[in-house]
């Protein structure tokens, strides 16, 4: 069964649905109407605010917390300056993908690290001979995520921090609703937005603050499922859909590396002693295998396709994270060359998008492949282009209106 | 630049000597303030020692000379003891019923000998090459050497636990006694432990003639050796890091802040400190960090030093003088003593292992866990003296008389006197599971570590514990042709 969050009472409460699916252990709810397509477009217009406490949370500190934080994540920590957060790869000795995350620096000596899954086990064994606490607080602390392009305005009205000021990546300590918390400009949406983080007793009266000054502006509580089609829009790669963590996976042909799954811009191999390296190394030399690429529908084909059986294209409701396996373009070859982990129609957009993992050849924009589409219970194959990716990419997600001249960069 | 051995152990300075012989500028770091590590200042026994390093050596030019080992003594509260010598011939009278079988065991392990000796005088074997099973047929050619029969009682008994390996054997529980304690040292098993016979068989393949005037003797001769081949001998010199750059080892720094440059570091303290603590922790990949965090060494040993006044005299036999004795009448004393190991208990019949002269006798205490419950204080540092007298006087009812407990040493105080980690004298446990391929650990057992130019070289690396040089002397090679 899983367990309830600090926001649970609230959550159900406002839910006309009872579209609950289970998120690292806790309930989380997928949508609050019979559909989410309200919530998506609270967060394309308005602003979403989304229950984040599931996320696997950790405070470390200690004299080596940065070097040890380093060994561990692809990112160089020691680098990172206070009030600033790295997205980064967690890889086991082969280099292969365990999770992302982020961390953020609140001290020198203190960080708060996100992870999608539990990790204080393979955190505590590789601590030894650092001078570091590590400190399991995902129960503790609460997390929301106010994501929209008017996410600034209603939390501005109720926290002290200066929010136009404050970067894309930053992290600061502040007053939220008269409570003591941290609030970062980060999220999953690919939209302009922050993260708030307090302490779990805390998070009810935030919440409800949220909703209150988020009232005027048609803030909307969101749920799993409009944040699952952003975060794709986004072309931000998910843990356990788009790669498997190399501990759940079974063959070694299943596990990812950050190359592999797109995120080799977060790995600096030019840096010593942080776990995986020497693999990844390997693979620079020998060439990395996969690309993760975004891929767009043609929509003239979806429609001939259904017209074939009598039927009107069909989207489905949700983005959907059933992988299906990618030929070469032309139709020619039955081998596949890799496989789509996560699809949706963009809303916003205006079309059918994919992410997939492709063989290296293929990652070139404007190359054409073949995805398998199902229609009537058959098998078949739509055409699909490797497109730019992030899909859709506003503005508004990194600019900063009052920006002080930058020092130095993250 | 030149090379850097760390510890100046046995191993160490066997290493050194070979080093500076093969050409090499060599700086040997020890940090305490005398050189022969766990080998300095005991008594013990250096039957191990081989015979083919002192050769090469030269340590007979040092003055290094070798005899028969002196013969055991096991005395019993009824009957006469068992003085025994390693020398069927000479052991049979004491033997009486048993001398026949005694005989043709060590017939047995004479014909085992050369193919154990074979594996501990080269390379572990590699196990991790493409063609895997090359090299263990090649050693398995070996093998073939022995006649079907032996290949056969071979494969029965290795895995078999020692007190059932010899008790199919011999009649008296003495012979069986002796012959099981030496099996253990340096494990954490008891007779009746699986594959306790494996580690017998190893330990005698490695026994031969021992060094006159003992481990002092053979730890001089070796700083001769040292000295005469130019290497810079350095005591109280604490490596505290060896430092690593781009992957590779390129000096150390010693515990006050000197730092000293080097090609290549040869460490023989043990493996586990090496790259656990001597190298930074983000210098090492996690395969062998997790190997090391695993590698078990649990110490067992605690020493009694005594001044004796008179003769030490055993009741069963009062004529008799010795040098070597053992306290235990029956395998199963072992096997209890054990249990008090295992259940991390005070033991309470203390099994002894006695190295005597006129003046004093060194005592080992094989079952005090390093573990035990509630810690080593200084009231259990007392109760382990009053426990060997009280375990000796039943043998040599006048030992109160004529003995004065001068100095005990607890696990723990081994630990820290001989800078031990885990009080484990031989820097990992000896079983089967970390020996040979896997001692330290698999990636590590041909002395090369995934730190370029960093090398290990002391008993915890293949062929294993005791003192026998060939760690260090096998590492050296490798570092040598590198
Ligand atoms: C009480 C006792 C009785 C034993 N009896 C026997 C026996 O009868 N027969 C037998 O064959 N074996 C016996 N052994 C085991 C045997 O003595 C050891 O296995 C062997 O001597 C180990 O040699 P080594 O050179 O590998 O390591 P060590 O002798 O431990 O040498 C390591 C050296 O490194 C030094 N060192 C450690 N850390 C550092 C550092 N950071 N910087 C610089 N130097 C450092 C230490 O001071 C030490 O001198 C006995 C051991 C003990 C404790």
């Amino acid at each position: 069964m899983p367990r309830r969050t600090a926001l649970f009472e609230r959550t159900a409460a406002l839910m006309t649905s009872v579209a609950w699916k289970e998120w690292a252990g806790y309930a989380a709810p997928c949508n609050f109407d019979a559909h989410s397509e309200r919530e998506y477009f609270a967060i394309r217009h308005s602003a979403g605010l989304l229950d984040l406490s599931p996320l696997s949370k950790y405070t470390v500190t200690g004299s080596d917390a940065a070097r040890y934080l380093a060994r561990l994540w692809t990112r160089d920590i020691t680098r990172l300056k206070p009030g600033r957060v790295a997205y980064a790869c967690l890889c086991d000795g082969e280099g292969k993908l365990l999770d992302d995350g982020t961390v953020a620096c609140l001290d020198p000596e203190t960080f708060r690290v996100t992870s999608s899954e539990a990790w204080l086990g393979w955190f505590e064994r590789h601590s030894r001979g650092f001078t570091v606490q590590i400190e399991d607080c995902t129960d503790q602390l609460a997390a929301l995520a106010l994501q929209g392009p008017l996410s600034r305005k209603i939390l501005q009205e109720i926290c002290g921090v200066d929010l136009d000021g404050m970067r894309f990546f930053a992290v600061a300590a502040g007053r939220i609703a008269g409570v003591r918390g941290w609030i970062s400009r980060t999220g999953y949406t690919g939209d302009l937005g922050f993260e708030i983080w307090i302490a779990h007793e805390d998070a009810l009266a935030v919440y409800d603050a949220l909703l209150v000054a988020g009232k005027p502006y048609n803030l909307e509580p969101i749920g799993l499922d409009a944040l699952d089609v952003a975060r794709i829009e986004a072309g931000f790669v998910m843990q356990g859909v788009d790669y498997i963590s190399a501990q759940h996976c079974l063959t070694e042909a299943r596990k990812s590396t950050p190359e592999d799954a797109g995120l080799g811009w977060t790995v600096n191999l030019e840096r010593e002693g942080w776990i995986g390296r020497e693999a990844l190394l390997r693979e620079r030399a020998e060439g990395p295998k996969w690309a993760l690429v975004g891929l767009e529908l043609d929509w003239a084909e979806i429609e001939a396709l259904h017209s074939e059986y009598g039927l009107p294209p069909h989207l489905g409701p949700v983005a959907c994270r059933n992988a299906v396996p990618v030929y070469p373009g032309g139709g020619g070859s039955k081998t596949p060359v890799g496989q789509a982990t996560s699809s949706t129609w963009s809303p916003t957009l205006k079309s059918y998008l994919m992410l997939a993992q492709v063989q290296r050849k293929f990652l070139a924009l404007g190359t054409e492949l073949q995805v398998e589409y199902t229609v009537e219970f058959e098998r078949r194959t739509i055409t699909a282009r490797v497109v730019p990716r992030p899909f859709f990419d506003p503005e508004r997600k990194t600019f900063t209106p009052s920006a002080t001249p930058r020092k130095a960069s993250q | 630049m030149g090379v850097i051995v760390i510890g100046g152990g046995h191993n160490g300075l066997v290493a050194a000597a070979a080093l500076a012989r093969g050409g090499q500028a060599v700086t040997l770091l020890e940090g305490r303030d005398c050189f022969g590590g766990v080998a300095s200042g005991l008594l013990h026994d250096t039957d191990s020692f081989s015979p083919e390093i002192a050769a090469e050596l030269d340590l007979a030019s040092r003055g290094l000379e070798f005899q028969e080992p002196a013969p055991v003594f096991l005395p019993s509260r009824e009957g006469s003891g068992l003085l025994l010598h390693r020398d069927p011939r000479r052991a049979a009278k004491e033997l009486g019923e048993d001398a026949e079988a005694y005989t043709a065991w060590r017939g047995f392990l004479e014909r085992v000998r050369p193919f154990a000796a074979s594996q501990l005088n080269q390379l572990a074997p590699d196990i991790r090459t493409s063609a895997p099973l090359l090299p263990l047929l090649r050693r398995g050619l070996a093998l073939r050497r022995l006649s079907k029969q032996d290949i056969h009682e071979l494969l029965r008994i290795g895995p078999a636990c020692v007190y059932d390996t010899l008790s199919e054997r011999f009649q008296n529980p003495l012979l069986v006694t002796a012959l099981s304690a030496r099996a253990l040292s340096g494990t954490w098993m008891g007779p009746r432990s699986p594959s306790s016979t494996a580690t017998l068989l190893l330990g005698e393949a490695q026994s031969g003639q021992e060094v006159v005037g003992g481990a002092p003797a053979l730890v001089a001769a070796l700083v001769a050796a040292c000295e005469s081949a130019g290497v810079v001998l350095r005591t109280c010199a604490r490596v505290q890091r060896i430092q690593v750059n781009q992957g590779r080892a390129e000096g150390v720094t010693l515990e006050g802040g000197e730092f000293l440059s080097a090609d290549r570091v040869l460490s023989c303290v043990g493996p586990r400190r090496t790259l656990l603590e001597l190298v930074e922790p983000d210098s090492l990949p996690i395969r062998e960090a997790g190997q090391m965090a695993n590698l078990r060494l649990r110490g067992t040993l605690a020493r009694v030093c005594l001044e004796l006044s008179g003769p030490m005299v055993y009741a069963c036999r009062p004529d008799l003088q010795v040098t070597r004795a053992l306290i235990a009448e029956d395998p199963l004393d072992l096997e209890r003593a054990f249990d008090s190991v295992k259940h991390r208990r005070m033991p309470s019949e203390l099994p002894l292992d006695i190295r005597q002269d006129a003046r004093g006798a060194t005592v080992l205490i094989r079952c005090a866990t390093m573990e035990l419950k509630g810690g080593w204080t200084a009231a259990r540092r007392g109760e382990l003296g009053e426990l060997t007298l009280a375990s000796l006087e039943p043998f040599v009812p006048t030992i109160r008389s004529i003995a004065r407990v001068t100095g005990v040493l607890t696990p723990a105080d081994i630990a820290s006197r001989f800078d031990l980690e885990g009080g484990h004298e031989m820097h990992g446990e000896i079983s089967l599971d970390q020996l040979g391929p896997m001692r330290p650990s698999l990636t590590l057992s041909r002395h090369t570590t995934p730190i370029g130019g960093l090398y290990l070289g002391s008993s915890g690396t293949h062929p294993g514990g005791a003192i026998s040089g060939r760690p260090g002397w096998l590492a050296a090679g490798v570092l040598g042709r590198s």
